[in-house]
């Protein structure tokens, strides 16, 4: 007799196995298995567990060893369907065959319904019935067949996962997606990413954006590349997840921050940032699972049909991926049912979803190719999953792929509790350098105050376990932009620093907030101008009744008020606003002058406009007459200063636009005289020829009425034919307009 | 419906406004963007309006001198579409 600490156990084994009987089994029962009457239990059990019988059994049914392994791991009791699932997992393979004969040879209990009576064990095992039962086993029994079968040596040969065995290749964790989430959404405060008109991130935009983001299966400090195609795709998956929890926002064709959205989920607790991580995941429009078809194909070899839906966008519309929602819940909800343990078999767990789902991915996805739902699974295993924090990818040395749950990736799918708030003591998590950087000890702090740093500083450095922040002066007052005071601030970092703050930190905080309340820029929207203040108090006080901006109105003056809008519309309640004159300066200004005298110019009843406003006093000094308080004339030192060379077409090109039908020839003549302009004309008395230096000058004086009446003909470019009785006329308006128009020859 | 006459209703689209908290301020911001090609208007006592095109030039002349002033509202696009991808 083999006298070895394991043989010693045998009769524990025994022993524990006729108590399970006893409890479980009718005798008549008992009896319908081993196939013969017996008189004792234990005795029974003992023969039954018999190393030699048990490699008879062994013998005629391999598949037990596959089955004993798969209860590793489990309590003593479990539903059979539960075991094999588990052992699918676990790279066991189906072991319903092994459990069956297990049960069938009295080593696993099958428990009866509750008042279950007169029951066959050989009818329960042939109708399958035993699947949806708890089997148990007794824990001495199992390490007695662990030792009498030699199990240990079988493991490897069966090719269940071993944990020793795996090499981690996606490393994750939810925190790290949390991470990527605040410094890409930081990134958007006050800048945008562009996209292009399909509504993809624009790679060149991208990459201002992506640098020092942690992407899936990169080493902390490589600088992701947007022209890559697995970077790229990570990136949009941060960019559709961000989207849907409300931490960007998009608009014509840009991507930004929200500040509301940032505010909600980076200082909400674990349980609800799990929540909204898995809902916003769940109903995700912005990103799919066959947008990482790259990756996919790389990792499984399945191809794409050209029809198969895998391109979402960031902006406009993505209806077709909206049914993706239902279908990611299916997969989570299947996912939970699942009895993850460590390391699972990627393609077993694909199987056992595709089992579960009994076709509904399929008739859900619409694909057209009949390989979707399994890419789909796929997909969801080896890219989302990963990249959400809640699973680890790995290899085992014979190059499976496993994957295995994070911690919080477990409780995000339900399949441990959600986490309590522990209060443990933390040190604090930072230090403040008096040269604004401040050292963050990651294992230490919260998202929360990791969110303070982000609105107050740039991160400029990422190691495992330190973080460094720079604190400037735009940083700072950007952080006070958002609501933050100098005395909130300088309280958060006394409350988190592990040493005193330095006294310039407090004092440059002060001063950086009181230089941040001087100015405020209200960046476009509209101003109402009227000159009665009394009457249009009251209609603001109706407007305010009617309109309720996110952003106030600004009084400017007593007849200035500045609107945050551009819609007009949205005021037409309260302002005939048709009626009303309207400068909208991204497009051309309506005119706004007149002329008043040979060289000046006053503003039309409706008034200027601003750029208007600004330019005139660059050229022109108001002339400050009763009858034209507003008129201006112009300068010519003024307009030599203002446009150089150009003085001619600068301010010629300024007044066409300002006034009504453009300049007149007059004008135009008369202010490239007053420039200097080589002009000339002279009257030909006899033929009556009137001469122009140029082409321009001759088309301009053409048009000049008092000339135009005594053109006969027009003798070339630079020559017109004049009636001898209007010579003098035209003398006269030659001299008026300031050229030249000494005649010669003899009056006719 | 309005007490005022349409006919002395203005409406400037597409401005921006920069508020100062003090006389003092604005002279001295005015000072500081004086050498920029804007179009600055005086409204009221504290404020210059200017069209909304130029927000940026203000903001990044106002950066240059370690001023982030608090912004309101959504600026122009102040960067050029960028090359679509192809």
């Amino acid at each position: 007799m083999d006298d070895s600490p394991s043989e010693s156990r045998r009769p524990q084994a025994a022993q524990s196995l006729a108590a399970c009987w006893q409890q479980h089994y009718p005798d008549e029962v008992v009896a319908e298995m081993v196939g013969r009457g017996f008189s004792d239990h234990v005795e029974l059990a003992d023969s039954v567990i018999d190393p030699d019988a048990l490699h008879l059994l062994l013998n005629d049914n391999p598949n037990i060893s596959n089955a004993l392994l798969s209860l590793d791991g489990l309590e003593a009791r479990a539903r059979a369907e539960t075991i094999r699932r588990q052992a699918l997992l676990s790279g066991l393979g189906d072991v319903e065959v092994g459990l069956t004969a297990l049960v069938r040879a009295g080593l696993v209990i099958m428990v009866p319904e509750p008042g279950q009576r007169g029951w066959s064990l050989l009818e329960e095992i042939e109708t399958r019935r035993f699947l949806q039962r708890e089997l148990i086993w007794p824990a001495p029994l199992l390490e007695w067949l662990r030792h009498a079968l030699d199990l240990e040596a079988a493991r490897h040969e069966l090719g269940g996962i071993l944990e020793q065995d795996v090499i981690v290749t996606l490393d994750a964790s939810v925190s790290t997606l949390e991470l990527n989430l605040l410094h890409l959404s930081s990134g958007l405060c006050g800048d945008a990413l562009i996209l292009n008109k399909d509504g993809s991130p624009n790679r060149r935009s991208l990459t201002r954006f992506i640098k020092g983001l942690i992407l899936p299966g990169r080493d902390l400090g490589a600088e992701p590349d947007p022209m890559k195609p697995d970077d790229y795709e990570a990136a949009f998956f941060l960019l559709g997840l961000g989207l849907q929890l409300g931490l960007l926002h998009e608009d014509e064709r840009e991507l930004t921050a929200n500040p509301r959205g940032l505010e909600a989920f980076f200082t909400a607790n674990e349980a609800e940032r799990d929540r909204l991580l898995m809902r916003a995941y769940r109903s995700c429009a912005h990103w799919s699972e066959f947008e990482a078809h790259a990756l996919l194909e790389r990792s499984s070899g399945l191809t794409f049909d050209s029809t198969t839906p895998r391109r979402a966008v960031l902006g406009g519309n993505n209806d077709w991926a909206s049914r993706f929602s239902g279908v990611r819940g299916q997969v989570l909800s299947d996912l939970n049912k699942l009895p993850w343990g460590g390391w699972a078999d990627v393609d077993a767990v694909v199987e056992l979803l595709l089992a579960l789902d009994r076709g509904y991915l399929g008739r859900a996805l619409e694909a057209e190719i009949d390989s979707a739902p399994t890419l789909f699974l796929r997909s969801v295993l080896v890219t989302a999953l990963p990249w959400l924090g809640v699973a680890r990818l790995g290899k085992t040395q014979r190059g499976r792929l496993v994957i295995a749950m994070t911690e919080r990736g477990r409780r995000l799918l339900r399949i441990d509790p959600p986490s309590r708030p522990v209060s443990s003591e933390r040190p604090p998590p930072l230090m403040c350098l008096p040269n604004f950087e401040v050292t963050v000890f990651r294992d230490a702090i919260t998202l929360r105050s990791m969110f303070t740093l982000y609105r107050v500083g740039e991160r400029i450095n990422l190691a495992d376990h330190v973080a460094t922040f720079r604190m400037s002066a735009e940083t700072v007052q950007r952080g006070y932009s958002d609501g933050l005071t100098a005395e909130a601030l300088l309280a958060f970092l006394k409350k988190n620093a592990r040493t005193p703050i330095p006294d310039n930190i407090a004092w440059t905080l002060d001063d950086w907030e009181r230089v941040h309340q001087k100015i405020t820029l209200y960046a476009r929207g509209s101003i109402l101008q009227h000159p009665d203040p009394d009457a249009l108090d009251l209609d603001l006080g109706t407007l305010q009744h009617y309109w309720k901006p996110d952003e106030p109105l600004v009084h400017l003056s007593s007849t200035d008020v500045f609107l945050p809008t551009l819609e007009l519309s949205v005021l037409s309640r309260v302002f005939d606003v048709e009626k009303a004159h309207k400068v909208d300066y991204a497009q051309t200004t309506p005119p706004c002058l007149e002329r008043t005298g040979e060289l000046t110019f006053a503003p039309l009843p409706t008034g200027l406009d601003f750029v208007t406003r600004a330019e005139l006093p660059r050229f022109a000094d108001p002339v400050g007459e009763p009858e034209w308080p507003d008129a201006w004339t112009l300068n010519v030192e003024k307009i030599r200063s203002c446009w150089g060379d150009d003085a001619v077409s600068g301010l010629l090109g300024f007044l066409s636009e300002r006034l009504e039908g453009g300049v007149p020839a007059s004008l135009e003549l008369r202010i490239l005289t007053l420039l200097g302009e080589e002009v000339s004309a002279r009257v030909e008395r006899g033929a009556v020829i009137l001469h122009v230096s140029s082409e321009e000058v001759c088309a301009a004086l053409a048009e000049v009425p008092e000339v135009e009446e005594h053109i006969l003909a027009r003798l070339g470019p630079t020559s017109l034919h004049i009636d001898a009785n209007g010579a003098e006329a035209v003398e006269a308006a030659l001299a008026n307009l300031g050229l030249d128009g000494r005649a010669t020859g003899e009056r006719s | 419906m309005s007490r005022l006459d349409p006919s002395d209703l203005t409406f400037h689209v597409n401005v921006s406004v920069l508020h100062c908290d003090s006389l003092a301020t604005l002279e001295e911001t005015l000072l500081l963007l004086s050498a920029l090609p804007l179009h600055v208007v005086r409204l009221g006592a504290t404020s210059i309006a200017f069209p909304a095109s130029e927000f940026h030039m203000v903001k990044r002349a106002l950066h240059e001198q370690g001023r982030f002033p608090r912004t309101v509202g959504k600026p122009e696009r102040h960067v050029p579409l960028a090359e679509e991808d192809l």
